[in-house]
């Protein structure tokens, strides 16, 4: 028999209801839909044109979310390296480094998020 | 002693100590969505990048996720890039809507997309946890 944790939202069913949308919880084997889980987060101040690396001590490639201060108080999330706009920050993360590039002409603050969940 | 809650994958134990080997667990923080939403815009070409602007109520600078729908297109698509309305080996044809990014301060969530001609666009947004 699998395994269940449901809390649904008020005016739902937890016992009939099968659409996600409806729980605030919804945890089962069967249909495994994976709760992400947070590993660690952190902020880092990167120079002008220089890159910062956060060991993440994982040993396989991570989930990350990262984000870039793009103006006082404005955070934007980083989408990679190919960032339309240019000479913007970006990250790239391995087996063992969460590193994060400013190629910018100033120093940058980044915010990032590291999971356990692999991602290859 | 600490109490932990934790559904592990079939076929994985829950003694095992690899996160990955769980749906859930409650020792780890698992992202939740505070605020949800949609707007609506239209954009006219001119200039060809302009930005939109959501207020929120978190209190807070949010980490946001957001995607975009061209009106008359199925699928939605992440900043960073252009919806790809025909690929194949040989072309890749974009819809011409680039949707640059998506940022946050404590008052308002800012949409900033590219295009060199009218479209109704549709933007639709989640507020995670405060950056």
């Amino acid at each position: 028999m699998t395994k269940v944790i449901k809390v649904a939202l008020s005016g739902y069913n937890a016992e009939t209801d099968t659409d996600p949308d409806h729980f605030s919880l919804y945890v089962d084997q069967a249909t495994d839909y994976i709760l992400i889980k947070e590993k660690t987060r952190g902020e880092i101040t990167v120079g002008a044109t220089i890159s910062e690396t956060v060991a993440h001590g994982l040993g396989y490639v991570p989930f990350i979310m990262a984000f870039f201060e793009s103006a006082a108080g404005v955070y934007r999330k980083i989408h990679g390296a190919t960032d339309p706009a240019s000479s913007s920050p970006y990250f790239e993360v391995d087996s063992t480094n969460l590193t994060l590039r400013n190629t910018t002409g100033s120093s940058v603050n980044f915010s990032y998020y590291i999971f356990y969940d692999n991602i290859t | 002693m600490s109490k932990v809650i934790k559904v592990a994958k079939i076929g994985k134990s829950t003694n095992s100590t690899e996160p990955n080997d769980f749906v859930f667990h409650s020792d780890y923080n698992t992202f939740k969505i505070i605020k949800e939403g949609t707007k609506s815009v239209t954009h006219d070409g001119t200039p060809a990048t302009q930005t939109f602007t959501q207020w929120h109520t978190s209190g807070f600078i949010p980490l946001v996720s957001a995607f975009i729908t061209v009106d008359g297109e199925s699928y939605a698509y992440p900043p960073n890039g252009y919806g790809v309305s025909l690929a194949s080996a040989k072309a890749l044809v974009t819809n011409g809507v680039r949707f640059d990014y998506v940022e946050a301060d404590y008052s308002n969530i800012t949409f900033s997309i590219t295009t060199s001609s009218s479209k109704n666009i549709n933007i639709r947004y989640f507020l995670l946890e405060e950056i």
